[in-house]
């Protein structure tokens, strides 16, 4: 029987040997294949630090979150209007700001560990806060009556409770991270002096320059990284997490393929508990001294006090230039969401009315789900953007650009949806499916009022994300650059790209994601968040 | 009115505990009959504190005894004993004031955040949703007073039979 | 004879074994029969009752109703389950509407759900939505969805395990009441349960199954007057002499 572990790595194999085989057949013709392996650990490389700074702020943040209630009125809230704004949407402003400190490409470079660090942090932070909030109390009163409490706390309780949701988030954020590396490392190619080495930047030349084979071997490196990482260090790491969850029963799904990494578990033990000891440490010789504890209580407020201050300056600075001169083109914004949203929408409608039937036949059809996931998640963890070069070349040839963004930003949409429903098919209990086969509940009445409901939460919940992938996919697809010819669609995406790339206008950046991020909240108080509670309150089945 | 409490059961667990009673014979010692249904003493109170505050039982020395009403609900069929429940749900004070205030209101409707203070004021507890559920379960039962979870609203539902008291 | 269940074996695949659970089972339940089917757990009583419904198929056998072979969806024959099987975003009369809307008009649909609720004792809840009835009632609405489509059989497959010790007490007794009531469907029921007082309590014939594989051990027809009472040392009696061919 053909086990799922088995059939991914089968497709691993089949990339490398395509990859090896251009490598060493093709050596030749593309010498820019030598310079892939650098290509692909400079990804790797920024993705990596992303990370490590994106579990540190979790860790911190979602830490205070949970246990101190004063801080957290508007902490939580913060955090909540940090999630809304596109991602993408920082990425223009982030680079003008950190070249502004930093100078050229270093600060390009942080800007784009920056950019994946907004796409990990938050959802992380969330998970930590949850972890910490949602620990039995009976744990919490135990270890306190044992002595163990606050710092101490930290190697036996606290950082065991986060582990489940941390390995959940990670592998999220991390796929999550793929998207907005390439991204950046795209957006960044169109501009000769900011140009960041990396796989996204490969794949872009490698278009640009006409060699579509290059281009494949790119794809299938990306992909390469991200299966090995899924079978290598993700599936283990998550039976290894199972191990700290509360409700845990032990049992081991049948004919699960896990590779037994018990090296890089140790070494993650040794990480962990090294990390603790020195905490607490530091923490015992701090309260040791109330001089020394009392200065770093102070100095920290004072560094927080700054660092806003300075924020605030730069905002309202930026805020003052921008009344006192209007860029012409601020007028033409509510225009161009409306186009985006359009985009978007007709994006979403095409989704939706391939995506429900779909995820029905698939969660019904054993066979269909052994095959047709795998390959389905295989074709998801490619980031969208990562097919924008192959877009290009379409648009090129077909002459239609509109086109073109809308089946990218559709690939950027519907994984989420689907996988969400096909979860939703199969989590209805057996019995209501038992229901309406014994009771002849069939065809549209059927559909209408047993499948649809059924499937409306985790409709809501795809939804909610699909949207979200869909406004950082605009911003990739309404803007290229080829041979340097500039083609666009008008939408919000292109103002914000055109004042960042075309001619660099920090105002008409500022206001265009502040436009994004504005629409995106009042669509999300207005539409997700009561259909979220509609759907989680009338159509789950308990 | 001093602050009490109300008993957390369910009407079907009442009838369950009556019919329990009446196989013994109409009178049974609690703790036999808590063993018999394989619960904690303390699981079975709630449902004899609702037999009693209903009149179907009286409670002495740990003996619960069936009242002759219990008698008649039991030998009953489904829709007569939906109208005895009527009448002695209509009767206890805490619903009889409910009832009245909702007489009193021009819509005859009340908020179930209105609802939920009234009834801090009666019974003091952290936990007082869970006894407006167990209220509306009874009243509905009864059919004397509605709710809509949609408009989160409680309503009278016109009882000829029963004038303000 | 209202249905036959002839010769009926069931054999499931597990990890390349074949597990024989159901062995020769043959049954013929006529008019006015109240059947529980009781063994141990793991013999295959949940297993028989829905090759009964019709939502499995037996490996070997077959069962008929009224001479023809069942299907899942005969609407004479319907059941009530373990875990109610209400859909949350329906109203209890919607939830019952629901079976009747393939066959009946609206206005009838709502007519017949009506007249069920009442019967079960849930007049005033028929615009109350699931999540608001306590365990009680969602089973009643069970019942009443069952009934409804006005069954000649009904299946029931555990009703009184998901509801605590009083409530099903009293739901026990109300069902008894609905059974006696000739006005009332089904004409012959059908349960499943693993509760041998409760077997004694509301059956007029109970079915003994072997552990697995499942077996008929033995069909008793007890004779006990209604209303029963458990206190009775007769009744005791019976639960014993089930319990020892059980063990």
């Amino acid at each position: 029987m053909m086990k799922k572990g088995h059939f991914i790595l089968g497709i691993i194999l089949f990339l490398i040997s395509i990859t090896l085989a251009f490598y060493f057949f093709d050596f030749i013709d593309f010498p820019e294949l030598q310079l892939l392996p650098y290509y692909a650990v400079s990804s790797f490389l920024r993705m990596g630090f992303a990370y490590f700074f994106a579990l540190c702020f979790a860790l911190s943040y979602g830490y205070i979150l949970a246990t101190n209630e004063s801080a957290r009125k508007f902490m939580l809230p913060f955090l909540d209007i940090l999630q809304s704004v596109p991602i993408l949407g920082f990425f223009p402003a982030a680079v003008l700001f950190f070249i502004g400190i930093f100078n050229g490409r270093l600060g390009v470079e942080i800007a784009a560990v920056f950019l994946i660090f907004t796409s990990m942090a938050w959802n992380m932070t969330f998970g930590v806060y949850e972890s910490l909030t949602s620990i039995p109390k009976e744990l919490v009163e135990a270890s306190n009556s044992f002595g163990i409490r606050g710092w101490n706390s930290l190697e036996s309780l606290i950082l065991p409770a986060c582990v489940p949701k941390l390995v959940y988030n990670s592998i999220i954020s991390w796929s999550v991270g793929w998207f907005f590396l390439v991204a950046s490392e795209i957006i960044s190619a169109g501009s000769e002096t900011y140009k960041l080495p990396g796989l996204g930047s490969f794949l872009i030349d490698s278009t640009y320059a006409g060699k579509t084979a290059l281009m494949l071997v790119g794809l299938s490196t990306l992909v390469i990284i991200i299966l090995l990482l899924e079978l290598f260090i993700w599936k283990p790491m998550q039976s290894w997490a199972n191990k700290y969850s509360y409700d845990y029963s032990g049992e081991k799904k049948p004919g699960e393929f896990i590779f037994d990494l018990r090296i890089i578990m140790n070494l993650f033990r040794v990480i962990f508990k090294t990390f603790s000891r020195i905490t607490v440490t530091l923490y015992i010789m701090v309260h040791r001294y109330k001089i020394v504890k009392n200065l770093l209580k102070y100095s920290g407020y004072f560094l927080l006090i700054s660092m806003l201050a300075y924020l605030a300056y730069i905002l309202i600075n930026s805020i003052t230039k921008l009344l006192l001169n209007m860029p012409v083109e601020a007028y033409s914004i509510p225009q161009a969401i409306a186009y985006s949203f359009l985009r978007l929408s007709a994006a979403y409608v095409i989704c939706i009315i391939w995506t429900i039937p779909a995820a029905y036949f698939i969660a019904k059809n054993r066979n269909a789900s052994l095959y047709l996931i795998p390959i389905m998640e295989v074709a998801a963890s490619i980031p969208a953007i990562a097919l924008f070069p192959a877009m290009v070349v379409i648009f090129i040839k077909y002459g239609s650009l509109e086109i073109a963004a809308i089946i990218l930003i559709l690939l950027g949409m519907q994984w989420y949806l689907l996988f969400n429903l096909i979860a939703g098919v199969k989590s209805i209990p057996k019995d209501a499916q038992n229901v309406a086969t014994s009771f002849g509940i069939k065809g549209a009445l059927y559909w209408k009022k047993v499948i649809l409901p059924a499937m409306f939460p985790s409709f809501t919940t795809g939804s909610i994300t699909a949207w979200g992938g869909g406004w950082n996919t605009l911003i990739v697809a309404e803007y290229i650059v080829y041979k340097g010819q500039e083609y666009h669609l008008f939408g919000i995406g292109y103002l914000l790209d055109k004042a960042t790339f075309e001619t660099p206008n920090s105002s008409m950046v500022l206001l265009s994601v502040i436009s994004m991020a504005v629409t995106i909240m009042i669509l999300n108080r207005l539409i997700w968040k009561p259909l979220y509670r509609k759907a989680f309150s009338k159509y789950k089945f308990d | 009115m001093e602050n009490m409490t109300f008993p957390k059961s369910t009407i079907s667990e009442i009838i369950g505990l009556l019919e329990a009673v009446n196989d013994a014979g109409g009178i049974e010692d609690a703790a036999r009959l808590a063993g018999d249904f394989d619960l904690e003493l303390d699981e079975i109170l709630p449902s004899i504190g609702g037999a009693e505050l209903l009149g179907f039982a009286n409670v002495m020395d740990g003996n619960i005894e069936l009242t002759p009403v219990a008698q008649k609900l039991l030998d009953a069929g489904i829709r007569e004993r939906k109208n005895i429940i009527r009448d002695k749900v209509a009767d206890v004070e805490l619903i009889k004031e409910l009832r009245n205030k909702l007489i009193d209101l021009s819509d005859h409707k009340m908020r179930k955040q209105d609802v939920l203070t009234f009834l801090r004021t009666r019974i003091s507890t952290v936990d007082i949703e869970s006894y407006f559920r167990v209220i509306i379960n009874w009243t509905r039962y009864a059919g004397i007073i509605g709710y809509n979870s949609d408009s989160e609203e409680i309503c009278l539902i016109t009882q000829v039979s029963h004038p303000k008291i | 004879m209202l249905a036959e269940i002839k010769n009926v074996s069931k054999t499931f695949e597990s990890n390349g074994n074949k597990i024989l659970a159901l062995d020769s089972i043959n049954i013929s339940v006529e008019d006015n029969d109240f059947i529980c089917i009781v063994g141990p757990s793991g013999c295959g009583k949940s297993t028989l009752l829905r090759i009964i419904v019709g939502l499995e198929k037996p490996t070997s056998g077959e069962v008929l109703f009224k001479g023809k072979e069942i299907a899942p969806d005969n609407p004479k024959v319907s059941m009530v389950f373990q875990n109610f099987a209400l859909f949350p975003w329906l109203t209890v009369k919607e939830n019952i509407e629901l079976v009747l809307e393939s066959t009946k008009t609206a206005r009838e649909a709502g007519n017949i759900a009506c007249k069920y609720i009442t019967a079960v004792g849930l007049d005033g809840f028929e615009s109350v939505y699931p999540r608001e009835l306590s365990g009680g009632m969602k089973q009643r609405v069970g019942f009443a969805r069952a009934l409804a489509v006005e069954p000649v059989l009904l299946c029931m497959d555990e009703p009184f395990s998901s509801l605590d010790a009083l409530t099903s007490q009293n739901l026990k007794d109300e069902l008894l009441m609905l059974w006696g009531d000739i006005n009332m469907p089904p004409d012959a029921v059908i349960m499943v349960t693993h509760n041998v007082e409760e077997a004694v309590y509301l059956a007029n014939r109970i079915i003994v199954l072997s552990p697995r594989p499942g077996k008929i051990v033995a069909d008793l027809k007890i004779e006990l007057e209604r209303p029963r009472n458990r206190k009775d040392p007769e009744f005791y009696r019976w639960v014993d002499k089930v319990y020892s061919l059980i063990v």
